[in-house]
Formats: structure tokens, sequence, C-alpha cells
């Protein structure tokens, strides 16, 4: 087992098996070898950590993707699908969605990371620059003439 | 004790992390995300890989394997390759036959990514051209072979040569495919079975008029065995495993000469029915009536089922009397990327081709009509849309038929007149190629010009030349082939169009050496001919034409990279495209 402590001075104590889907954790426990010492997450809040284990938990049977795969990846075109379980985990407000996708980047958890951009992505896809300011809160900085000319010199990748 | 007190927002999350967000939206929602604020658009526009993806989308290309060049140098160099073949920017090098080919009476030829290659009963010459997007100079090789070639196809992003075998009538001997390494004329290394044998109808061993149609799709090979009134055979193996992937046996009538691959699991076929088309609704069915058959190949390889239909797609209604000599798809299936283990195939790498997924077919018609007036229109049409429209249609429709109007206008462009002689390789990806006729007399063409069917290229290109609205294309010059004259087309055609003599002054402006625009407008072919109605179509393309600098040539063949100008017999010209 292996104990995990947050930032807010949470201790959670999961299966190796589960945190080792995170490969910063992965690789502390590598060096540090078999020690019953905490793993400090600083970057990290308890109501995220239990989001976030919660996904390691359900995929920990899963092989781990290899550095080929991924280079694979940056090669093709990615897939916007998303599985089933996954999309349901997903389903939280914004706030909790970037604080899981910046935990992911974090504890570098590749498969959870690419599942959260793809949710934003999908977010984004077919909105209009105003919707989707509006979405995320984005503010507005261009002068009206700078956004009428970037529309104009896109235009021709609008759908008809 | 660390608490975060600042609110969360798409716009603070790690620069990386937002790189990857717009990785995953499609072309038209990244550049949505340009205008959204300053942090978007400078990120946007500063990163290598997204440009390129938009560069790659907004082209039709898609990325290859070839690890030697950075993103950077892709880019720069996917930008400069679209650029000059918008503006037709070229440099010409002119060859004789004889200097590349040798002194031998070749028959068959063919241009695929770079290489030229023409075929006699047995032995083909080769000559691979210089190019700029791999950065490789020309060179020459030759082959023999031991039995009499067929046909022959290739792909040299794969290194490989297809070698049709013909039968001997004597022996009564199955049709062979030789698998080979283009580069070596050896067994091809990825190929487990170096020879495929397909058994056929001994009427076609003893009967010598039937004709072959090869097309290869990555690791997909089709083979269209046919003859004139006799039943035709059509096979599709997974040419590296052997496997046989469908196979169809087709009756004499309603035999397509040519087919076209739509993705690796479905292909079109070109037909004419003269009759009602059986599996058509009973309410709805014409006499005569041209069709476009698409069908699925199963995946599980098990080759011994037919491929199933999955949908017909009708084209504009025709008068009762058309009498069709031909209606044949013309396209070269954009090559895919395929990691090759042979040496040869390596070097023929490049950063990036044509996608796959999306290239522009040309089908064209020979009919006459009820004066027994000749009439050869063409269109060209986006394998997408036929696979995709494709997939909407419901399992339980029964006759999956696609009417002509529920398709056709916006997803098409017809053109009156297709005038090609005999050479073919004249499409690549989205791009189309054609000489255009300067000589009426003796046929001969002065002026290069290119259609690019890419809808993102039309529409952006047509801001960079201005809001101008131009007529629909006007077909020059009457079919070659058929030998009708030229006033005999004029006089008898109520089509709108421009009137001949006009046409040929346009056709060769050497003070204008390069035109080019952007049509977006709907054409229309008007009722009378062989149609029974008025055709009206829109797809959007790009124009651009070219006086060549040098003489007046017969035909056209293109590739990824360059022009070809043909003369029967003497000299061409090849025009690379940098």
């Amino acid at each position: 087992m292996v104990n995990l402590v947050t930032s807010d001075n949470e201790s959670f104590t999961v299966e190796k098996a589960v945190a080792s889907r995170s490969v910063l954790i992965k690789n502390m426990l590598e060096d540090v070898g078999e020690s019953d010492q905490p793993i400090p997450l600083p970057n990290v809040t308890a109501s995220v950590l239990k989001k976030v284990l919660e996904y390691c938990d359900h995929h920990k049977n899963e092989p781990m993707p290899t550095s080929e795969d991924l280079a694979a990846e940056d090669t093709r075109k990615r897939t916007t699908d998303i599985g089933e379980w996954d999309q349901k985990f997903i389903q939280v407000d914004q706030e909790m969605l970037f604080e899981i996708i910046l935990a992911a980047n974090y504890l570098d958890i590749k498969p959870l990371l690419d599942v959260g951009c793809k949710t934003v992505a999908n977010m984004i896809k077919g909105k209009t620059p105003e919707e989707i300011r509006k979405l995320f809160n984005i503010v507005n900085d261009f002068t009206p003439e700078e956004e009428a000319q970037i529309k104009k010199e896109n235009e021709w990748a609008e759908d008809r | 004790m660390h608490t975060t007190t600042s609110v969360l927002s798409l716009a603070t999350l790690p620069t990386e992390v937002i790189l990857q967000i717009f990785s995953e939206l499609p072309l038209s929602s990244v550049l949505r995300c340009l205008a959204v604020c300053r942090l978007f658009r400078d990120l946007i526009s500063s990163s290598a890989p997204i440009r390129y993806a938009i560069e790659l989308e907004a082209g039709g290309y898609t990325d290859g394997l070839s690890g030697s060049d950075s993103i950077p140098q892709r880019l720069a160099r996917l930008q400069k390759h679209r650029k000059a073949w918008r503006d037709l920017s070229w440099t010409t090098t002119e060859y004789t036959y004889e200097e590349v080919f040798g002194n031998f009476d070749f028959s068959l030829y063919e241009l695929v990514g770079g290489v030229f290659a023409r075929g006699s009963r047995r032995q083909m010459s080769f000559i691979e051209l210089p190019s700029s997007i791999r950065g490789t100079t020309g060179r020459k090789f030759s082959w023999q072979f031991d039995f009499e070639l067929g046909d022959f196809a290739m792909d040299p992003r794969q290194d490989l040569l297809v070698l049709v075998e013909r039968g001997i009538a004597a022996t009564h001997y199955p049709f062979r495919i030789h698998l080979r390494a283009l580069s070596t004329n050896m067994a091809h290394p990825l190929a487990n079975f170096p020879i495929l044998e397909e058994e056929v109808t001994r009427m076609y061993v003893e009967h010598s008029s039937y004709g072959f149609f090869i097309q290869i799709m990555g690791d997909t090979l089709g083979l269209l065995i046919h003859g004139y009134r006799l039943p035709s055979t059509f096979m599709v193996w997974q040419w590296t495993t052997g496997l046989a992937r469908a196979r169809m046996q087709l009756s004499p009538e309603h035999i397509p000469s040519t087919f076209a691959f739509l993705s690796y699991n479905t292909f079109v076929f070109p037909r004419f029915y003269d009759r009602p088309i059986p599996y058509q609704d009973e309410n709805t069915r014409s006499q005569k009536s041209f069709a476009l058959e698409v069908y699925a190949m199963r995946s599980d390889a098990s080759g011994l089922v037919d491929p199933h239909r999955l949908a017909t797609f009708l084209l504009p209604p025709v008068v009762p009397s058309i009498g069709v000599r031909d209606f044949r798809s013309r396209t070269d299936p954009a090559p895919v990327p395929l990691v090759s283990t042979s040496p040869g195939g390596d070097h023929f790498q490049q950063p990036f081709h044509a996608a796959p997924e999306d290239h522009v077919i040309c089908f064209s018609i020979i009919a006459t009509d009820d004066a027994e007036r000749w009439a050869c229109p063409a269109f060209f049409t986006r394998s997408s849309t036929l696979c995709g429209h494709a997939k909407y249609l419901s399992q339980n429709e029964e006759s999956r038929c696609i009417p002509w109007e529920a398709w056709g206008p916006p997803n098409t462009r017809w053109i009156k007149r297709l005038n090609l002689g005999a050479y073919e390789c004249f499409d690549y990806g989205n791009r189309f190629a054609q000489g255009l006729i300067w000589d009426i007399l003796r046929q001969r063409c002065k002026r290069v010009r290119v259609l690019d069917f890419n809808p993102y290229v039309a529409r952006a290109y047509r801001q960079d030349v201005g809001e101008q609205e131009v007529g629909p294309l006007a077909e020059r010059g009457p079919p070659k082939e058929l030998g009708t004259s030229d006033d005999e087309a004029g006089s008898t055609d109520n089509y709108e169009e421009e009137s001949d003599e006009e046409e040929y002054q346009i056709d060769y402006r050497p003070d204008k050496s390069v035109e080019s625009q952007s049509v977006t407008s709907t054409s229309v072919i008007r009722k009378g001919g062989i149609f029974a109605a008025d055709v009206h179509s829109s797809l959007p393309y790009w124009e651009v034409t070219k006086v060549v600098p040098h003489q007046p040539f017969d035909g056209v063949m293109m590739d990824d990279e360059r022009v070809i100008c043909l003369t029967r017999q003497g000299k061409f010209w090849v025009h690379t495209v940098s």
C-alpha cells in the first residue's frame, strides 16, 4: 500500500497498482524503494485526489501506455471518442474538470489528461468565439477591428 | 496550509495543456479559437504542430511517416508546396522518350508518386523524377519479366510493383498476380505470398478481348477482369497476407469497366442500367439510369462472401433513347502511410501526402442521344461524399437508392465535355489536370489547367483574389477519340457556354500566362441531348491555368508534385511544381 498526502493535509492509503497509474508516483516509488514514508502531493487537494484515485482504481488493471504507443499517437490524428465509463466519470462542473486536468498533468496520468482535454475540446467544438468566451469566462481583449479582421481571414474554414 | 483562491479557467491552464486541447479540435473550431482572445491567438499562431495540422487539413493532406524532418521543416515545405500548386509555379525539364525508355514499343504507362513507368510485353522501364518534397534526385531503372505482362500497377511509397501475368490459352493457366519490390524486381518483402493466383472462367483464357483494371490502396489490392459481353470477375486482396477480401462474379449485363476504392473497406462501381434497376422502388424507377453503386467489404477477410451494397447514388435522369458506350471512374486512390520495412520503400517516404479518406473522383460518360449525337460529359465528386451519404442510410431501407436531387447538386461539379485522349493518370488527391486545346485541327494543347476540389481551397483562395464571381467551367474542344468535327458539336448543343471561337482565343494568351479563379457558383447543363432535365451542380473548385513554355502537347499526367505534358512520340516535359 502507498500513503499519499494532499496539499490540504489529508492522507489517502491506496494499492500500489492504483497509485502507479501516475507516472510521477510510480517513479518516486521506484526511486525510494520499499518504504512506508508518505508521499506528499503539494499541488493536489483532497477533493481532486479522491476523484483522480477513482479513475486510477477503475483503470488499474489496464496496461500502461508504452512510449511506442505515445509516439504512434502523435503521428496519427487523434480521435475524440471517450469511453463510456470515462464519459460518466468526467461529468463534473468546469472547476473540477480543470482541477482534474491540472492534477493529471502534474501527476503524469496521460490517459486521464487525454480524457480531460477531449472533454474540453468537445465543449468548444461547434461554438462561436462569443459562445466559447461565455462558456469559459474569457475576456475579449481584441479591439472590434482586430476581431473582425481575424474572423474575415478565417471565414473560408466555416461550414456553409 | 495551501489553499487555492483563484478561480481556475481554461485560460489559466498550462500552455502545453491548452495546446493539447486545440490539437483535439477540427480545423474550423481551431480557427474560431483564434478569435476568442489574444492568448489563444498567440498560442495557436506560434505553435508549429498546430499550424502544421491546420495546413494539412486545409490542403487535404495527411502527415507522412518520414522521420527525418522536424515539424517546422514540414510546415515550411507544405506551405511552399501548396502555394506552388495555387499559382502553378513550376520548373520544366525536357526529356525524350528514347533517352528515358529506350527504343521499345511501350503500350502501358503510369505515373505514381514521382515514378513514371512504361511497360511493354516483357519489360518495364522506370524513371524516378527528382523530388523537392522528398529531397531526392532522379534515377532510371528497367526490369525484365519471363511472362507476358497483361497490366501493372505500382505504389512507390510501399515499394510495390503489381504485375498481372496474362494467361496462355493452350495451358488454361489461371491468372497470376506478381507482388514485387519496385526497387529490386524481387518478391516484395512484405508479401506473404509473392504470387497470387486466381482461377477464372476459361472463357477469358480462350477469349482475347478482356481487359484489366487494378487499384492499390495501402495494403488493399483490387483487380477487375472484364471483357465485352463476358462475365467479369472482381477480386480484392490484402496483398501483404494474400488473404482474399472480396470476390464477385459479375454477369455480362451492366459490367463496370472500372472501380474506385473509397476507403479500405468500401469501393464504388460506376454502372449504366439500360432497364429499370431491379432493386429500386417500383414507383421511382426509370427506364434507364446511371448509378454509382457503393459496396462495403467485410472486414473479417474471409473472402468468400460477396461485398454488400451500401447504397446506390443515382445520376441525373437521362432520355430513354440514350446509347451508352462508356461510363467509368477515373482516379488514383490517394496513397496511405504505411511503414515500409524494405530499404527501397524508405526512399519513397515523404513528409506529407494527400489524405486517403478524401480524394476527388472523376466519372466520365460517353453516350449518344436520340439524334445519334455524341456527348461526353463528366463530373467530379469527392470520395467522402459517397462514403458519408452511404453511412446515413438506415439498414432497413430496402432499395438504398439515393435520388440525384438528394445528393448530387451540392456535391458534384459537371462539365459538358471531358477531353482526355488516351492518358489516364490525371488526378491526385483533390486535384485534376488536363491540357486545354489550342490547335483545333490537330487537337494539340498549349495550356495546362489544374482544378483543386478541396472545398477549403476554393473558399480560401477566393478571398485572396477578391470577391469575383465567375462562370462555370466551359469545356474546350470536341471529343478527341470520337472524331466528331467541332462544328457538329457546337451547333447542335443548346448548353450554356461560351462560343468556341471565344474559347480558343482565351486559351492561348502568352501575355497572360497564368490565370486563376475560384468557382463557387452553380453551373447548369441544360436539358437536351442525353439529359432529361437540367443538371445543376455546385461543388466549389479552384482553377489555375498556365501556358507551357514548350511546343504543343497531346495530354497530361499528374501526381502530387508535378504535371507531365506528353506528346505521342518524341518529347515530354516534366513540370515540377515547387
